[in-house]
């Protein structure tokens, strides 16, 4: 289903790009007083069959190679091209839709075609078959990348249900202790707003912080419980145990801190960065910690992905 | 291939044992798990961690290891130092990630091969 | 409407090569590898295959601390471990790793292949430790060349 949706995308395309945006720029002209003799040099040194004729920015004819040789077999003497040049130009305007653009190269048979901007009647470059092509191609590079991210709307589902608010609450809870466990919470969190149309960078980051939570609570907090409430603007994390609580928090949040026994390093775990990383994943966090009570985490994480989403980098 | 020779070539920062840099390294482990070190590792062995807790001080003098190097630029903690000056055990820095660091440690010639 | 429909069968090969062409630019300057080649460098024994190995890796990962591995953000990578415990794999596929090889002949625990299974990831075992095998992966990759 993905493959049709983004073959339409490439037809519409076809009527989005503008021959402006395709266009060649730094094109070769000539002007009216260049003389016959020289255009064949011109047009064989780049390569090109025809080139228009310019004077003050303004498109007054132009010389294909035809012309040229139509001079050349009559045997007419040197003159100026302004004399011998078509004045009658098929050209496209810069606001023109390329698809008009292919249909004129099946209609007229030519190679390229001059490019006009419509108001000012100012000659700005020259479009060919081969522009247009690199043009359409550099544009789906750019649309698929836009696709993506306007194909993940968190607000989708919200917008499809009808409240006039809207909130989702998840709850897990988190056993002790119970290590071969861990992740378990994360992985099912991930999978959920997976199913609710989440960005991709935005589940991530809530994964990265769910996970580092959960291990906190099975290695530290005695298990404990995480909730999960998403409104249409915001997933907000509050991760809460009555675990023995963190004495001075200030070195707690420390990269590197841990107080993590052996095994629990044997396991890959206890580099003491789980903290800075859910810093680092998370718009907002906040925590609050009673020695002999417990410890409660908050984190908040934006629901829509913006154009400038950083990647969570812990 | 001395250790100064190492840290020459790939312009790695000398935290702590610069006394030392004499030392000869016989091949290269790399590991962040102590038990695996301890496991594995050989006299002569520069290890390469992520580690910076004071235990891996520990485990390199256990093992006689050549030296530390910690990547990422990553620093050692303030105990970790202070054991790895006692017990005389370089430890180096190298901005680089793990694969990068091993990857040139290995083309100056630092093998991992082990003799069966 | 004729032009309309030859338009898209064209324009549908254009897709086609434009895709391609960026994947190839991206992989001939990062020097990367098949899956099949590391298996073979590796000497590794292939514990479970997910139909990856005709994949192409960018990016080699070697950690055995799971919050290093936390920040690892290359999908189209291989990750080097010692760790066998499940929460390997739940690791990766925080951060969408596809494919572990353990080294050292680490193998891995009933319950890591059972997971890695569900998830979909590639497992390989190789008897070079972390260190051999990330030397020889380093050299492959600077002297690929994939065209």
């Amino acid at each position: 289903m993905r493959r049709l949706k983004e073959i339409h995308k490439i037809q519409e395309l076809v009527f989005e790009l503008k021959v402006g945006e395709a266009k060649a720029e730094k094109v070769v002209t000539l002007s009216p007083t260049t003389m016959m003799s020289e255009v064949r040099a011109v047009l064989k040194s780049n390569k090109i069959a025809a080139a228009p004729v310019i004077e003050h920015d303004s498109l007054i004819g132009i010389i294909s190679v035809n012309d040229y040789i139509n001079w050349l077999a009559k045997g007419d003497p040197d003159c100026p091209v302004y004399e011998k040049m078509s004045r009658e130009v098929v050209f496209l305007f810069e606001d023109e839709p390329v698809v008009d653009a292919i249909k004129s190269f099946d209609k007229y048979g030519f190679y390229e075609f001059p490019v006009i901007e419509r108001r000012s009647g100012r000659f700005t470059g020259i479009i060919t078959r081969r522009d247009i092509i690199l043009g359409l191609l550099k544009a789906i590079e750019i649309d698929y990348s836009k696709m993506e991210l306007s194909s993940y709307s968190g607000r989708h589902f919200f917008n499809e249900t009808a409240a006039d608010e809207i909130s989702l609450l998840f709850t897990y809870g988190v056993e002790g202790r119970k290590i071969q466990r861990g992740g378990e919470v994360a992985s099912s969190l991930k999978r959920n707003l997976s199913y609710l149309g989440i960005h991709p960078e935005i589940i991530r980051r809530v994964a990265i912080a769910t996970y580092e939570a959960e291990m906190n609570l099975i290695i530290y907090g005695e298990g404990g419980e995480i909730g999960v409430r998403m409104d249409m603007e915001r997933i907000n994390i509050t991760v809460k145990d009555t675990g023995p609580g963190i004495p001075d928090i200030q070195k707690a949040l420390k990269p590197g801190f841990s107080t993590a026994p052996d095994w629990v390093r044997e396991l890959g775990f206890g580099a003491g960065m789980g903290f800075p990383n859910m810093q680092s994943c998370a718009d907002s966090f906040e925590i609050h910690s009673t020695v002999g009570v417990g410890t409660t985490l908050h984190m908040g994480f934006p629901l829509e992905a913006s154009e400038n989403l950083m990647e969570c980098n812990p | 291939m001395r250790l100064k020779d190492i840290v020459e070539a790939l312009e790695l920062e000398v935290v702590t044992g610069a006394k030392w840099l004499g030392n000869e390294v016989n091949g290269g482990y790399a590991s962040d798990l102590m038990s695996d070190v301890l496991a594995n590792s050989q006299k002569g062995d520069l290890w390469v961690t992520l580690q910076i807790h004071p235990n891996i001080v520990a485990v390199a003098s256990m093992r006689e290891l050549a030296g530390i190097i910690l990547i990422n630029g990553r620093r050692p903690e303030k105990e970790t130092e202070e054991r790895a000056t006692q017990e005389k055990i370089p430890i180096l820095v190298s901005r680089l990630p793990a694969f990068e660091l091993i990857g040139r440690l290995y083309q100056l010639g630092v093998s991992g091969m082990r003799d069966a | 409407m004729n032009d309309t429909i030859s338009l898209d069968r064209r324009l549908g090969i254009i897709y086609h090569s434009a895709v391609n062409r960026s994947i190839y630019e991206r992989s001939s300057m990062k020097g990367s590898l098949y899956l099949e080649e590391i298996v073979k460098i590796l000497e590794a024994q292939v514990l479970l295959d997910e139909g990856w190995l005709r994949g192409k890796i960018e990016t080699i990962y070697c950690s055995d601390l799971m919050s290093d591995i936390l920040s690892f953000s290359d999908s189209r990578s291989l990750l080097l471990t010692g760790l066998i415990n499940p929460q390997i794999i739940r690791t990766a596929e925080m951060v969408e790793i596809r494919v572990i090889c353990f080294v050292h002949n680490k193998l891995p625990h009933e319950d890591t292949i059972e997971l890695a299974k569900q998830d979909e990831i590639v497992l390989l075992s190789t008897k070079f430790s972390m260190y051999e095998a990330c030397g020889r992966l380093y050299i492959a990759q600077r002297a690929s060349n994939i065209t």
